[in-house]
């Protein structure tokens, strides 16, 4: 019998890769729920400090394409609705997870880069990744309060006064990063590094930090985050649909993706930005994020991408 | 799982009324709720729904007793959370019962200062957001201890959804049990084995972790093979139309009286403070406080 597909471009999609959407899907909330009782973030429901699923997210997408992107915000929907969250606050503040999963798989997409985590010095690079979110960390503390930035005093550089500590911090992070690349020599492992585990939680945290505010503002403009949540997500998806094998139509993806992640910052920045808590979730979400990607992620991604890589399953455009 | 047995595992008996109401008047009431406690969120109003969402699944005979570990680790968080409100949210009212402030570090670069001020405001603002997170809770938890994956294939259908969709929706929501089920079968079997999982300082417990996820993404990967092997197996197609459902289930009587209740429910909610300025908690309001003096 013949196998019922859908064809997109050259590549079909199969039951296989929705069955794998709806699984992972599955996985994704029982990890989810999970970290939010064992770890939560006050005063927001729903937050939590260690989202192991989080660590999920990226290897996902990365994996499944637009199905792992997909399975980040459908699970996060789920898991507010799980947890006491209302309906039209999980279908706008879900999107965080959704970018979680995007930018680092459209990063992936544009420069082409092959998942190929073979590489030598693996223990030192794992020990870098740690110092490194170590070092953020003390950096976004440096950022949050002036009182921490001065804690080892201050110093003066192009003539404007900083806290010693928050230079030290940005100084040894870019030293850091060029250790990533000297020691590994691996472009998968920089890229995931880079935008794998700091970019996307850090515009993850900043969308999702506004979920903070959600509970002051009025039904209208609930309801127009909502829309805007969900046709961010739409629109997004049924135009890798389309640009499946279509590099015309990758350009106009790229800039929609863009587009889109920009659109949600500023949105979730300018609705919630001015209320005191927004730091506390954003911190807790962000650098949350950040420990789980570059520990559990990190593990996962050279543990099972060379075994995902050899199944069905593994998506090698968007969708198929 | 059989038919009896719903998402969360729970055994509801063929006869009783809610195995009887149609999924989509379920999805209805859930809806409802989750819309009335955005819109009116005062103590009164929200204590009004949560007196509604108790009674819903008390009368319907909802065997939440099988989620009893869940719900009360689920809403022992949420008191964690509404002691964090009260603590971290500065909200002036007319009476303070408690204002301080804590210099927690002290540099060169300023002050790092926790300003705590707990005022009656404070504390009816963090009353309504813990009931309504406990409606919403409950309400989900009714849903899902009640409905299983076939009542949301029959349920979308109804609702002239693609099979494709539905049977995917129905997937996710049955993927949850299994995914819980898979999780403690790994974790067993490494205890089995002499593996001391989850304990031990946090830098372990991640380790087993990733030990618990890398057997569990194999299943995955497996199960997602089995299953789609399986649907294509039947015939089931992702795009083409004209596949029929052999079961139907029908909207009963029960179904269209508490559609009618819930849809009045969320049209007074909506349309009580436009009319008169009070919100729908008002009546309840007056009770109380009639009683108090």
């Amino acid at each position: 019998m013949a196998t019922p597909t859908v064809t997109v471009g050259k590549r079909p999609v199969t039951w296989m890769h929705l069955v794998t959407f709806a699984i992972v899907t599955g996985v994704c909330t029982v990890l989810a729920i999970f970290a939010v009782i064992a770890a939560p973030v006050p005063p927001a429901p729903g937050v939590s400090g260690l989202y192991i699923a989080a660590a999920v997210y990226v290897p996902v997408a990365l994996w499944f394409g637009m199905w792992g992107a997909l399975a980040g915000y459908v699970s996060c929907v789920l898991l507010g609705i799980n947890t006491g969250m209302p309906l039209l606050f999980v279908l706008w503040w879900s999107v965080a997870d959704f970018f979680e999963g995007l930018v680092p798989l459209a990063l992936f997409r544009l420069f082409d880069v092959d998942l190929d985590f073979k590489f030598e010095h693996r223990g030192t690079a794992n020990i870098i990744l740690l110092l490194l979110v170590v070092d953020l960390i003390v950096a976004a503390l440096c950022t949050a309060s002036p009182a921490v930035a001065g804690a080892l005093g201050q110093a003066t550089l192009f003539g404007q006064k900083f806290g010693l500590l928050y230079l030290l911090s940005f100084l040894v992070a870019a030293g850091l990063m060029i250790a990533t690349i000297v020691v590994t020599r691996s472009r998968a492992w920089t890229f995931y590094v880079l935008f794998g585990v700091l970019l996307c939680s850090i515009i993850a945290g900043l969308v999702g930090a506004s979920v903070v505010a959600l509970g002051e503002m009025s039904g209208g403009t609930t309801l127009t985050l909502a829309i805007v949540g969900v046709a961010i997500v739409v629109v997004t998806t049924a135009l890798a649909v389309v640009a499946q094998n279509n590099p015309k139509l990758n350009l106009l993806l790229y800039i929609v993706i863009l587009a889109a992640i920009v659109a949600g910052v500023i949105m979730a920045i300018a609705t919630a930005g001015s209320n005191p808590a927004y730091g506390v979730v954003f911190f807790g979400w962000g650098f949350g994020d950040i420990v789980v990607l570059a520990t559990i992620g990190a593990m996962l991604m050279t543990i099972l991408t060379p075994f995902i890589k050899r199944t069905q399953v593994y998506i090698k455009g968007w969708i198929s | 799982m059989t038919l009896e047995k719903s998402l969360f595992r729970a055994y509801v008996p063929p006869d009783a009324f809610v195995r009887r109401m149609h999924p989509l008047t379920k999805i209805a009431i859930v809806v409802v709720l989750n819309l009335v406690t955005l819109w009116a969120t005062d103590p009164y109003s929200t204590a009004l729904f949560l007196a509604i969402c108790v009674a819903l699944v008390l009368l319907s005979r909802s065997p939440l007793s099988a989620i009893r570990g869940f719900l009360l680790t689920l809403l022992g968080l949420m008191q964690l959370l509404t002691a964090a409100y009260i603590l971290l949210s500065v909200k002036p009212g007319t009476v303070t019962y408690l204002e301080r402030r804590l210099v927690l570090l002290s540099s060169s670069g300023g002050e790092l200062v926790w300003h705590i001020l707990i005022s009656d405001r404070t504390i009816a603002d963090a009353l309504a957001l813990d009931m309504r997170l406990v409606v919403l809770i409950l309400a989900m938890a009714f849903f899902m201890v009640t409905t299983n994956d076939r009542d949301i294939v029959y349920g979308l259908r109804k609702l002239r959804l693609p099979l494709a969709v539905s049977l995917i929706v129905a997937l996710i929501f049955r993927a949850i049990s299994i995914s819980v089920d898979d999780f403690y079968a790994v974790r067993e079997a490494m205890r089995a084995k002499g593996a001391d999982v989850g304990t031990g300082p946090i830098w372990r417990r991640v380790r087993d972790y990733v030990y618990l996820m890398v057997p569990l993404f194999v299943l995955v990967v497996r199960r997602s093979e089995e299953v789609s092997l399986a649907i294509e197996a039947r015939g089931i197609p992702i795009r083409r139309p004209g596949r029929t459902v052999y079961h139907s289930l029908p909207f009963h009587r029960e179904d269209w009286l508490l559609l009618a209740a819930f849809g009045a429910l969320l049209v007074a909610t909506l349309l009580i403070p436009r009319l008169t300025g009070a919100s729908i908690g008002a009546p309840l309001r007056w009770l109380v406080e009639s009683l108090w003096r």
